[in-house]
């Protein structure tokens, strides 16, 4: 080996990657060459000294203006995704596009009973309409239950559309949505599942269970969600909790924020 | 359960789940902001650079290829954000505010003042360095990365950043012994 080629191995020297078949050959030249030795050992000291430079944490900043930009981010795609021309589409049927060929199955047979019901209804047919509704109106629920409990976050998505078309309030839905809140991996479902729970304020316990799950969120987009949700209700009881939650600091500080401005308004 | 690794992550960001950009952020956020602090020596340039990073991560995530490394495509995105950066010239810190800041922290820390001295002479040294030159000896000394994968970062050949590497630590030497009146 010559000088040339020990010294194109310096850097591999450097990064303590010097081939297995190279090593011998390199230790060699530098025992015998005092020039390249020398510049080894320069080029050596200089990459140890470089090791005093300790990593550094950033400030929280760093961490808060990322999440407000996520967050941020979220809703705009959120309001790009319901201006969508197939976003209305999918409002209006929102069977349309799934994955699954019995859940297709079932929006078709439910799509037939709803044309059944066009040729039924005729004047004087008054119980036969109540009937079609009711039967209508248990496919949805039927539909939105299993479709909650799909492994795809789409499919998940596309059943909380679904309890937000139904005409009552089935408590099977409203327990699947709040397990949903608690423990659902994807935030876009947990959010979504928040934004269907405005339809059911006057469930008994479900403001409970927003809070309790408040205490075990992560995510400040959905501890927000949370808050302005429970703010929306008015409740003395749900404006106590957040009171306590702020003063046990288990907010993020973006969510402790949203609940002071909303107690402030007189929640 | 198995963490799922940046790739797939990055993946599930590209097809609408922008929620997991946040764990991809929690991993590298740190390391990335000594990338951009041992840049530019200035703390709050390179908080916001990291900001810049993941707002121009979401926002041309589309353009990510999941062969490639997710980190390759992050330092090549922080790299030309420095790029850009320079080129704006929002000014680094000047030679003097180093050396300020370095005789208000001696000044303060009595018997730490050699390490702290030893410490600002490299950071000033590193100032010195050409942009790309301090990029692969960040990327190699403080991120441990293969030359290999530094290679795909600044998209050169492998020997061309092993003689980078070689030539910028000769040059942070020649620059370190100028600094502390060393023989020239």
């Amino acid at each position: 080996m010559n000088c040339g080629n020990a010294r194109e191995l310096f850097a591999d020297y450097l990064a303590g990657e010097v081939s297995p078949e190279d090593k011998q050959v390199f230790a060699a030249h530098m025992a015998e060459c005092a020039g390249c030795r020398r510049e080894l050992e320069d080029l050596n000291e200089t990459w140890l000294r470089l090791g005093v430079l300790a990593e550094e944490k950033p400030g929280p900043t760093v961490s808060r203006r990322f999440y407000a930009m996520l967050e941020d981010e979220t809703a705009k795609r959120r309001e790009r995704a319901r201006s969508e021309p197939s976003a209305w589409l999918q409002r209006l049927f929102p069977a349309w596009g799934l994955t699954t060929p019995r859940l297709r199955l079932a929006s078709v047979v439910l799509m037939a009973v709803g044309v059944a019901a066009g040729y039924l209804i005729r004047p004087g047919s008054g119980r036969e309409v109540v009937q079609l509704r009711h039967d209508v109106s248990g496919m949805r629920e039927l539909l939105a239950v299993s479709l909650l409990d799909r492994p795809s976050a789409g499919d998940r998505l596309q059943g909380i559309s679904y309890s937000m078309l139904l005409e009552h309030t089935d408590p099977r839905t409203v327990r699947k949505l709040l397990d949903i809140v608690d423990t659902d991996p994807s935030v876009n479902v947990r959010l979504a599942a928040i934004d269907a729970l405005y339809l059911f304020d006057n469930e008994a316990g479900v403001s409970e269970r927003l809070v309790q799950s408040l205490r075990t969120q992560s995510s400040p987009m959905v501890q927000v969600a949370l808050v302005d949700l429970l703010a929306s209700w008015k409740e003395a009881r749900a404006a106590r909790a957040l009171e306590q939650l702020i003063a046990e600091g288990k907010l993020h500080p973006a969510a402790a924020a949203r609940a002071k401005a909303n107690l402030g308004v007189g929640l | 359960m198995a963490l799922l690794d940046d790739e797939t992550l990055m993946a599930q960001v590209q097809s609408g789940r922008v929620e997991m950009l946040a764990l991809l952020f929690e991993r590298h956020h740190v390391k990335l902001y000594n990338f951009f602090l041992r840049l530019t020596q200035d703390r709050s340039l390179s908080e916001d650079l990291v900001q810049e990073t993941f707002l121009r991560i979401l926002k041309y995530c589309d353009s990510y290829r999941r062969e490639a490394r997710f980190t390759t495509w992050m330092y090549q995105v922080a790299g030309n954000l420095h790029l850009d950066h320079l080129r704006k010239r929002m000014p680094l810190v000047s030679l003097e505010d180093v050396h300020e800041a370095r005789l208000a922290k001696a000044a303060d820390q009595g018997s730490d003042m050699a390490a702290q001295e030893e410490q600002d002479l490299l950071k000033r040294a590193m100032t010195m360095l050409a942009p790309r030159h301090r990029e692969v000896i960040l990327l190699s000394r403080f991120h441990g990365m293969k030359y290999a994968h530094i290679a795909d970062i600044i998209g050169c050949s492998v020997p061309s950043v092993k003689v980078m590497v070689h030539r910028s630590v000769a040059e942070l030497r020649r620059i370190c012994t100028e600094l502390s009146g060393g023989p020239t």
